[in-house]
């Protein structure tokens, strides 16, 4: 019986805990619905006569749909790539601890500490000199290259955190290192992944710096750019602007969904014991 | 031999991609730099006019001051993942909608927070409503208020991310561990203390670690739509101040030499904060 | 006759033939290349892109050869990628800029527009020197000046009528000024819809107020010696506190942006007036769409007490320039398109789908909205004037915006605020000379 009421306990809390996150929510939720004369008189409340025209005139004057597809490729790219690079990089870490190793895994982690404004002239400079700009691809990987750092730490702390008797019994059981990635530690690793992933795409999606400096052609152009342009200085049109904002984020959301059962999976289930 | 391959790839990405710009940015800040264009030579003078200028300090002690938000980033989404871990009905739904913030762009959440901590905004408005109208505030242009402002926001803002990290590290637990405190008769927050916190010390690092870097290179889309640093230089970061030498006024220089700046900083700043954990650890 | 070509002949007549076609073909391809020229032209998005989609058709329709391919750029991150294509040289051919020393920023991008500028055009479109070395017509030009911007106040009829207010005869001087304020406070109405968080309704109060009290020749090089120190600017400063402390603005502006919600609300009928401009924004078209719709009216600002001029001048002057980028690769196509907009054909288009006001005099602009004509009958009659806002450079602008909520709040002193702006003023880069 206490044991039920802590339960019951525990989700009023933690429903509780979710109200400053619903309500922000339901405004823009709200606002994107609300026409805009009625967003004039009271920006607070509930929609009298939600429409969906504000949605509409978004999806169209931002060009939101190509934007999306846009943003598909370049994030897709930088989360493969980063989750490729960094999951097999940390294996390698792991198992080499040397001076020289930890020297070369801490200055690639550093890199996290480098703001954006500040390398995104030079390299911008340089892909310029390359004919690399106004490239999605281009993108991918410079997200990746911004993102890997983190991924790397990540990867790092979860691989290394795995018990050693697994390596240890595969090892006596002849793997090399290649046959012990795959099949031990990569599946082991899913959960951390799976949040590498889940992150590259949101932080890369919902980045505007980089994308607008990288893509400057508008026919290329990344959602979250599209959208600043109705977020724009002399706009008095919020809920158009709320409506863009809500658009761009549903895929994240949509990706965030599919993605949950993949982000904590029992990693010891199943292991011989 | 062959194993080199494994870490080939992500070294050339970085290079090319981060450490080439970082090293035009460090040679450049001892110039007067016209990016795309020759940059004459100025020995220390963006340093010293970086270092000597009221603003700087300023911006140093917001800097200061922010990194006190980081027990309270640390400790929320920890209690949360914990709580989720428990036997909670849909614990899915809960971690999307805590996760919802980290989906939108910061520069939206800016905007966002300029709507809801606007004088009348819903924050003012609901404070009236239930009798505490004493307890408004004009937010975001009140000096004292503005950096507690802003603890509160990114607590808003990173804390899915925290509770995704987290629950993914928590999933890595044993449950027999968990199942045996509790035989043992341990409450929720003594199997939170000794047993979650010490199994994923190394991820509640990287946490921490992400949360400091984060306050010192990836704050300026907040600090740009909420108060553009201000009012006055009360809210200005340093990675704000950089973004605006450089990219609004031109100032490519002193841009430079404030990002060099800021690396020391956060050298010195994680590495004395991984010193004092490997002391408290060979101490435990 | 044999018709049969031996080897030598029938190879060379093959030869003939293929240089035949390849020349054809190069004349051709030249030809058309010529013909097909495409100029990427950026812009903010203000006047808005269907405005100038228009002007853009019309342009075109005109020069069969030459494609406008124009991008909106979001205004946020506008002069961020103007200094990136400044790095790369590549990037647009023309841009969008404001027709201020706020151009110099970019002058290493901009094409010196001397050799393609006409003496007509230097004698019909106003505001050259604003955009030209040493702030002086006879300058370098590096853009063109387009589009006029004035400072003008707006009110609500309606809330005046119900104030006990002539809606017809708004006030004049000051003490009328205060009249009315206190008049439409007792009534139960915000006098002054205004917000101070992003600075920009101080830069507009400030630039009328101020230049009232300066002597001719102060006022004549506000652009070139920026004094920010300035008792005229100070005073201004005093006089906008002081509305504030007698709680004739909307409460608690100091938290309130005028980008939207200070124009939003007095649109909704939130405040009785506001400080306007007479430009692409922020001008009466748009309120006309809001709830004040047909209550607007629109008025001079007030003279300030112990000013210098006898009879309120108009603050006036371009708004927007176009530029050519050094590297564009067909300068004679861009500075065509550049003519076109500065012609009074193209100028009364853009005036009547955004109230882009003409900068070219010989412009006959029409409009049947009598708060339009009659802004216009002052920009052809009053004298003009620019104030030291209107030519602050960008560090100064930020210096400023950030410390307005202070001044207004009584956290700074306007003398403490003043020294820092002029501290950033001195800062920047000079005008260049040449």
């Amino acid at each position: 019986m206490k044991r039920e009421g802590i339960a019951v306990g525990r989700t009023a809390l933690l429903m509780v805990m979710t109200l400053p996150f619903i309500y922000p929510f339901v405004f823009l939720v709200a606002t994107a619905l609300k026409p805009l004369p009625e967003f004039n008189q009271d920006s607070v409340g509930l929609p009298a006569h939600a429409t969906l025209e504000n949605l509409s005139a978004a999806w169209n004057e931002a060009s939101l749909g190509p934007a999306i597809v846009h943003s598909l490729i370049a994030v897709g790219i930088a989360v493969v790539l980063n989750v490729a690079l960094s999951s097999v990089a940390a294996f390698w870490f792991v198992r080499h601890r040397g001076r020289l190793a930890t020297s070369l895994r801490w200055t690639l982690i550093a890199t996290m500490a480098v703001p954006a404004p500040v390398f995104i002239v030079p390299l911008f400079v340089q892909l310029s000199a390359w004919g690399l700009t106004d490239s999605l691809v281009t993108l991918g990987v410079v997200f990746a290259a911004w993102n890997v750092s983190f991924g790397l730490y990540l990867m790092y702390t979860f691989i290394d955190a795995l018990p050693h008797e697994l390596t240890e019994a595969a090892e006596v059981d002849g793997a090399n290192s290649f046959q012990l990635l795959r099949s031990v530690l990569l599946p082991l690793s899913m959960p951390a992944m799976a949040t590498l992933a889940v992150l590259t795409f949101v932080w890369s999606w919902s980045d505007l710096l980089i994308s607008i400096v990288l893509v400057q052609d508008p026919s290329r152009r990344l959602v979250t750019p599209a959208t600043a342009l109705l977020a724009d200085q002399y706009s008095t049109d919020i809920p158009k602007n709320a409506a863009g904002v809500l658009i761009a984020i549903l895929p994240m959301l949509a990706v965030f969904l599919f993605g949950q059962r993949f982000l904590v999976r029992g990693i010891l289930a199943g292991v011989g014991k | 031999m062959l194993e080199a391959l494994y870490v080939l790839p992500i070294v050339i990405v970085v290079g090319v991609a981060l450490l080439l710009p970082v090293a035009s940015v460090v040679a450049h800040s001892f110039t007067d730099w016209q990016p795309g264009y020759g940059s004459p030579w100025v020995g220390d003078r963006n340093y010293a006019e970086l270092l000597q200028s009221d603003q700087f300090h300023q911006i140093l002690f917001n800097q200061a001051f922010l990194l006190l938000g980081i027990p309270i980033w640390t400790i929320l989404p920890l209690v949360i993942a914990s709580l989720l871990h428990e036997r909670v009905p849909v614990p899915g739904v809960f971690r999307t909608i805590f996760f919802f913030p980290a989906t939108i762009s910061p520069v939206v959440i800016g905007i966002l927070f300029t709507f809801i901590l606007a004088p009348t905004g819903p924050v003012n408005a609901s404070l009236r409503a239930i009798g505490l109208g004493g307890l408004t505030h004009n937010w975001l242009v009140d000096e004292r208020l503005g950096k507690p402002v802003i603890i509160g926001v990114l607590a808003w803002a990173t804390l899915g991310t925290g509770v995704v990290i987290f629950a993914a590290a928590l999933s890595g637990i044993a449950p027999e561990l968990f199942e045996a405190a509790t035989l043992e008769g341990a409450n929720w927050w003594q199997r939170l203390r000794y047993i979650t916190v010490p199994s994923i010390r190394s991820v509640i690092e990287l946490w921490i670690v992400i949360l400091l870097v984060t306050l010192f290179v990836g704050v300026f889309p907040w600090i740009y739509s909420l108060t553009r640093g201000g009012p006055g230089y009360s809210s200005t970061t340093i990675d704000f101040d950089i973004y605006q030498n450089a990219l609004t006024f031109g100032y490519f220089g002193l841009a430079a030499a404030e990002a060099v700046v800021l690396l020391v900083i956060v050298a010195l700043v994680v590495g004395g904060g991984a010193l004092v954990g490997r002391a408290r650890r060979s101490m435990a | 006759m044999n018709m049969n070509l031996t080897k030598g002949p029938r190879l060379a007549l093959c030869g003939i033939v293929a240089v035949a076609c390849l020349t054809a073909s190069v004349a051709l391809g030249a030809s058309r290349s010529q013909q097909a020229t495409e100029l990427t032209v950026w812009d903010w998005g203000s006047p808005s892109p269907a405005s100038m989609k228009e002007l853009d058709t019309a342009f075109m329709k005109l020069n069969p050869g030459i494609t406008i391919k124009r991008v909106h750029q979001p205004f946020n991150s506008y002069f961020t990628l103007l200094r990136t294509a400044t790095a790369t040289r590549k990037g647009p051919d023309i841009v969008e800029n404001y027709a201020s020393p706020a151009v110099f920023d970019y002058a290493r991008a901009l094409l010196p527009l001397t050799s393609y500028r006409t003496a007509a055009q230097k004698k019909d479109l106003v505001g050259w020197n604003l955009v030209s070395s040493s702030l002086s017509a006879s300058g370098t030009p590096y853009a063109m000046p387009w589009g006029g911007q004035g400072i003008v106040m707006y009110y609500n009829k309606r809330l005046f009528k119900k104030a006990g207010l002539d809606p017809n005869k708004p006030p004049k001087t000051w003490k009328q000024f205060l009249a009315a304020c206190e008049a439409l406070k007792n009534a139960g109405i915000v006098p002054i819809a205004e917000g101070w968080k992003d600075g920009y309704g101080a830069e507009w109060w400030i630039d009328t107020l101020s230049s009232q009290y300066m002597s001719p020749s102060e006022l004549a090089t506000v652009g070139t010696k920026q004094n920010w120190r300035s008792p005229a600017v100070r005073k201004s400063l005093e006089l906008l506190v002081d509305l504030s402390d007698k709680g004739y603005f909307t409460p608690d502006a100091e938290g309130i942006p005028l980008f939207p919600d200070t124009l939003n609300n007095f649109g909704a009928e939130k405040g009785a007036m506001a400080i306007g401009l007479a430009a692409n924004c922020c001008n009466y078209q748009e309120f006309r769409k809001a709830k004040v719709g047909k209550n607007l009216g629109v008025m001079e600002p007030p003279l300030v007490p112990g000013g210098k001029w006898a009879t309120q001048k108009l603050n006036y002057g371009p708004g927007l320039s176009w530029a050519i980028t050094r590297w564009a690769k067909d300068p004679a196509a861009a500075y065509k398109f550049l003519t076109f907009l500065g012609t009074p054909a193209a100028q009364k288009m853009a005036f009547k789908s955004s109230t882009v006001f003409p900068n070219n005099v010989k412009t006959r602009a029409v409009t049947s909205d009598p708060i339009g004509a009659k802004i216009l009958a002052w920009v052809a009659t009053k004298p003009t004037y620019l104030g030291i806002m209107t030519l602050m450079r960008a560090p100064t602008e930020a210096t400023l915006d950030k410390l307005v909520p202070q001044i207004m709040t009584k956290k700074v002193s306007i003398e403490d605020a003043l020294k820092q702006i002029q501290a950033t003023a001195d800062k920047q880069p000079k005008i260049p000379t040449k």
